[in-house]
Order: structure tokens, then C-alpha cells, then sequence
């Protein structure tokens, strides 16, 4: 299940089965119609009865693809889309930390930064301004790998990347810095959608299984807020307790 | 290092275990050198309160000497003497930023586990469950202190130690109880048990402007000591029927405010006690809500309920139209204790108040298992204070 920039993806789909069903049925509706309707109004609806058809058939909606898009903190051009519409999951987290959203935007754009708050993430090797290279601990010890891009950078405000090449996980991505009034401190959000290694059935055991990456963004995000606002990750790991050795 | 260990309901056993060692750069090791037994660790000693593993360190109330710093404590040295409050604060937050420190966003490692069955997470807190981080506690000859730099309060003045030991928890936890009924010229308040807290409550209901205090409780010398240490008027509960008790005392209005200091393990009486008792045995209830039943149809319209008394899952009948209809107020929490302990420090210098007047037991670290059994009992049993020492 690897996808690349630059090819056309094959789950161009982003239209569900039903739906496409629908869509036809509708479009014959509307193409009885349109020639009963005189004037504009007929065009209209003749227009409106074509793209449903192509929308029925090809399985493919322009519009949703365009809002998916712009959600993700994307370019809208996006003709050929890391990941399609209904493909993977999503995620959206937020914290607010009590730092500058420069402060946090800079810890952030440093992606070797990433592995002091990420706990599953070992590694991030930065290969130029734009690519990186990542390593992460995936569930049951397989190491995950995967080169990512940065597509969008707004000093202080916004970071977004995906991943390019044959990526273990495909997934696109972005953190937005936003300031908040009265000495509240910076919201950060992070938009994550991913396609899992096997797909839907693969992750939603993982989350039975207790490995949902819902839990662990919140996590990493609260543990990222520890970091910058008390200097340290919080842990007990390592202290004593009547469990260990006795001494 | 012996530490006493928590090893299932009602069996605690103090253990040889590792020495603690800094483990974060704000760090400090603590050499003990008071600690004790809190009411509220009785909810553990009872297994009441869920995510507790078996080797677990108990103990939130300490105090001691500092023995080792991490590389980033600058404002403290070795030697110094110092009480460590029971929640533990990173100082940089939201919540530490307004002193409401028993909210640090930052002090609990198990934070996401936490978010799942409180909605939020409070601050870490010591010796009391893995679901509040799980962090060692300070019944133990030594104990590791995150965040030392912002936690740790150096106490100079030549008081004892057992002076100041409760600026730990229980002093601030009484005192915030009565802060939190924002008491105004005449207020009468009525403070529901009369263990440590409850007696500090009283005491500083009377500091905080109260022109009376009604203590309630149902065991004999925890009403005298209401009466000497506190100087509050009391009713028994065993005897005397507390809502006629408390209209025929109050000019038939009722108190202004009502404070909870007794929490989830209340001793419910007749009917209502025996269905709770079940209710928890069945695991259909965690906590026995009937002071804070009798609280809320007690207090005065518009009047407030204060509850330090710990309360861990869910209570069942709580009587909300009551609530309503008086259009209560309701404040409760755990201790912002920072906050606190230098304003009440100045007040035990002043001679205001003796706190170790309170204790009614010392035994050696080492007897600690028979310290919870006495206290779990209660009977001529009220705050046990633990020497590692000896």
C-alpha cells in the first residue's frame, strides 16, 4: 500500500460505492428533467446531470477532493493526492502550550527535535532544507521507515510535509502555531491523515489492541508541551519501587 | 532503603528496596526525615481506589533534608531542610502560572490515561496510584522529588519538624476547605468529620472570619479534639439527628457553608448506609457518598459546599434538586498546596495555630503496617507520623 508523488495514485476514488450508485440513479433523474425545463434553468440542469454521471462512474468528486485538501493545509491543486479521500485515516489533535508560537515553530522545524517528545519516533535524519529521513518503532518491534517532504513552511504559523518515495506508512501531514489572547499561550494542531500498513482492518485491530495513533499523537503532543513548557518529560521510568530486586 | 510498600487491600509491608536516584535534571533526592499516614491513603489501604500495583511506595506527606540535586536545581543546596507538598508542579503551565497548582498539566506521566476517565488530568501526585502518575512516595528513608526547584519549600526557622510536616497536605487541604466558603462576618460553618482535616478545617474556619464552627463526627475523642484543638460545637451523629441538629442551631436557616472531610468512605448510617455499602461491594458505586447527601440538604440556600474529602469514581443519589433548588455552590479539589504553605508557615511562627498538637501516634517507619491498621480503625487513632529514623 505505498503511494508516490508524482504518479497518479490508484485510489483516485474518494467517491463510496453507494454514492456512485446514487449519483447515477440522480443523474438519470436530472437528465429527464433538464428536457422538460426550458431556458438557463435546463442547461443548468443538464450541466449538473453530466458531472454527476462522471462523478457516478469514475468514482471521483472534485469538490471533496478540493476540500479534503484544503483541510489538510494543502496546495488545492492537488491532482494527484498522497492519499485519496476515503482512503487511511485522520487524526486531528490540539495543545496549548505556554510559549511563543516562534519558539514552538522553531523546537518544531528542527525535525531531529521530533524524537525528544515523539515516543515511537527513533529518528529523524534531515537530508536538506525540504526532505528528512524517519525511523519509528511500529507496533509488535517492526521499524517503520519513510522520507518525507516539507510541501508548506509559514515561519510561526504552519508546517506541513508528506511522505514521498516507497514509504512503510504513507501519510500526510501538518502542525499549525496559533497564538491565543491574553497570555494563553499557543494552540497547537496537528492534522495527520495516514494510510495504515494493511489497511482498515489492520488498524482499527490495532486499536483494540491498545496501539491507536489517535492515543499516542495525544501523548506525543502533551509530552511535547511538557518539554517546552517545564524543560523535562515527566516519567517515573527507572525509579525504585518494592517491585524490583531487592537490594 | 526501607520503604513501606503497598501490596493489596489492607496489606502494607515495609520493604528493602533500591535507593532512589535523580532521574531528571530538576530532580532531588530527600532524605526523610517525617512523614505520615494520610486519612486519604486509607482509600488505598481499602482498595478502593483503582490502578495501585503491588510494590508500590506509599506516602505524600514527608518532609526532609535535601541529599542530592539534579544538574538544573540552582535555588536549593545540600543540607537544606525542606517540606515537599503532595502535588507535584512543573511551574511553567497555564495552571501553575495561576497557583492552581494541583492542575499541572505537566506533573503526570500517565497524563493520556488519565484524560481517558477524568475528561482532564490533574498533577502528579506522590505515592497515590499509577492513574496520578504513579510516583514513588515518602514513606521511605529516602524519596526522589521531580521538579525540586519549584516543589520543594525550604523551611528556615527553628521550628520542629513536626511543626511544619503538614505544610505538606493536610494543613492547606483544611485551610483551602474553609477559603473556599468565602466565610463573612457571622457565617456559621459546619465541617462533616473531624480526622486531621476536618480539625484544620475548623481552625481555619475560625481564622478565616467564621463566627461559628459545628463539627460533626461520630467518634468520642474526635469530637473532644474538635472541641479543644478546633473549639468548634459538635454533634454526634450516632446520637443525635445531624439536619434537626443543624436548623435548631443555625436560626432554623441552616450553615452558611458545609465542608465534606470525610470524602468517599463516609460511614453511612441505617438503610442509606447499607445500601452503599452494597452498592460498592457490587462495584455498582466506587465512592459512599452520604456525607455529601447530608451536606447538600443541609447548607443554607445559596450557601456553599466545600469538599476536601477525596471522592475517586462515582456516587450514586445525589440528591441534584436539592442542589438546585438552593442554588448551591460547589468547590472542591485537590490542595493547590504551594500556594499555601508560606502564608500558614508565617501563621505556625506567629503561634497561631500548633499543628503537631494533631498526632496522637509516633512509631517507627518500620511499624507502618500497624500504623494503617490503627488508623484505618480510628478508634483513639487520629494522625500517625511515621520516623525513619527510628
Amino acid at each position: 500500500m505505498t503511494a508516490t508523488v508524482g504518479t497518479p495514485y490508484k485510489k483516485w476514488n474518494n467517491v463510496g460505492p453507494l454514492e456512485r450508485a446514487v449519483s447515477i440513479f440522480a443523474a438519470g433523474f436530472l437528465t429527464q428533467r433538464c428536457f422538460k425545463t426550458k431556458g438557463v434553468a435546463g442547461v443548468a440542469l443538464a450541466l449538473g446531470a453530466g458531472e454527476l454521471m462522471r462523478r457516478g462512474v469514475t468514482g471521483h468528486c472534485y469538490a471533496r477532493g478540493y476540500a479534503k485538501a484544503c483541510a489538510m493545509g494543502e496546495a488545492p491543486a492537488a491532482s494527484q493526492p498522497v492519499i485519496a479521500y476515503q482512503a487511511g485515516e485522520i487524526i486531528e489533535d490540539v495543545v496549548t502550550v505556554r510559549r511563543s508560537s516562534q519558539d514552538l515553530y522553531s523546537f518544531w522545524r528542527k525535525l531531529s527535535n521530533l524524537p525528544q517528545f515523539m515516543e515511537r519516533v527513533e529518528e529523524v535524519k534531515e537530508i536538506d532544507g525540504v526532505r528528512s529521513h524517519w525511523m519509528m518503532r511500529g507496533p509488535a518491534g517492526y521499524r517503520l521507515e519513510w522520507e518525507a517532504e516539507v510541501f508548506r513552511d509559514e515561519p510561526n504559523e504552519l508546517i506541513a510535509w508528506r511522505t514521498v518515495g516507497n514509504a512503510d506508512i504513507v501519510s500526510v501531514g501538518s502542525v499549525t502555531f496559533k497564538p491565543r489572547a491574553g497570555n494563553r499561550g499557543t494552540e497547537v494542531r496537528v492534522k495527520l491523515q495516514y494510510d495504515p500498513p494493511g489497511g482498515k482492518a489492520v488498524s482499527t485491530l490495532a486499536r483494540l489492541l491498545g496501539n491507536a495513533p489517535a492515543f499516542e499523537v495525544r501523548r506525543d503532543l502533551m509530552q511535547f508541551r511538557q518539554l517546552m513548557e517545564s524543560g523535562e518529560l515527566i516519567s517515573t521510568q527507572g525509579q525504585t519501587s518494592g517491585r524490583e530486586e531487592k537490594a | 532503603m526501607r520503604a513501606v510498600c503497598w501490596n493489596g487491600k489492607q496489606d502494607i509491608r515495609v520493604e528493602r528496596v533500591p535507593d532512589p536516584t535523580i532521574l531528571a535534571g530538576r530532580d532531588a533526592i530527600i532524605k526523610v526525615t517525617r512523614t505520615a499516614i494520610c486519612g486519604s491513603d486509607l482509600h488505598l489501604y481499602n482498595g478502593l481506589i483503582p490502578t495501585m500495583r503491588s510494590g508500590d511506595i506509599l506516602g505524600h506527606e514527608f518532609m526532609g533534608e535535601i541529599v542530592e540535586l539534579g544538574p538544573d536545581v540552582k535555588n536549593l543546596r545540600i543540607g537544606q531542610r525542606v517540606v515537599i507538598p503532595f502535588t507535584i508542579c512543573c511551574g511553567g503551565c497555564f495552571y501553575c502560572d495561576k497557583e492552581l497548582w494541583s492542575f499541572c498539566d505537566n506533573s503526570n506521566p500517565n497524563a493520556e490515561w488519565t484524560e481517558k476517565v477524568y475528561g482532564f488530568a490533574g498533577a502528579g501526585l506522590y505515592g497515590y496510584t499509577h492513574l496520578m502518575g504513579g510516583f514513588a512516595g515518602g514513606q521511605a528513608e529516602y524519596v526522589r522529588v521531580p521538579f525540586a526547584d519549584t516543589c520543594a519549600f525550604a523551611v528556615e526557622s527553628d521550628l520542629e519538624d513536626e511543626e511544619v510536616l503538614f505544610l505538606s497536605d493536610i494543613f492547606p487541604t483544611g485551610y483551602m476547605a474553609a477559603e473556599h466558603c468565602n466565610i463573612q462576618p457571622g457565617d456559621v460553618v459546619a465541617v462533616w468529620g473531624c480526622g486531621p482535616v476536618g480539625l484544620f478545617a475548623i481552625r481555619s474556619a475560625y481564622l478565616l472570619g467564621a463566627e461559628r464552627v459545628i463539627a460533626i463526627d461520630g467518634i468520642a475523642d474526635r469530637l473532644e479534639m474538635a472541641e479543644s484543638f478546633g473549639g468548634a460545637e459538635t454533634i454526634n451523629y450516632r446520637k443525635e439527628d445531624v439536619l434537626q441538629q443543624l436548623r435548631l442551631r443555625t436560626g432554623g436557616r441552616g450553615p452558611d457553608s458545609c465542608i465534606d472531610a470525610v470524602g468517599m468512605e463516609a460511614h453511612g448510617m441505617g438503610f442509606e448506609g447499607l445500601y452503599d455499602r452494597t452498592k460498592q461491594k457490587l462495584m455498582l458505586e466506587t465512592d459512599r457518598p452520604n456525607v455529601l447527601r447530608q451536606a447538600i440538604q443541609a447548607c443554607r440556600k445559596g450557601g456553599t459546599l466545600s469538599i476536601p474529602g477525596v471522592y475517586g469514581g462515582m456516587v450514586d443519589k445525589i440528591p441534584m434538586g436539592s442542589a438546585f433548588a438552593k442554588g448551591l455552590t460547589f468547590k472542591m479539589g485537590q490542595t493547590h498546596t504551594p500556594r499555601y504553605m508560606f502564608p500558614l508557615l508565617q501563621m505556625i511562627e506567629q503561634g497561631k495555630i500548633f499543628p503537631s498538637d494533631v498526632i496522637s501516634h509516633r512509631l517507627p517507619l518500620t511499624e507502618a503496617a500497624e500504623g494503617y491498621r490503627l488508623f484505618n480503625e480510628k478508634h483513639e487513632c487520629r494522625k500517625v507520623v511515621l520516623l525513619p529514623g527510628g
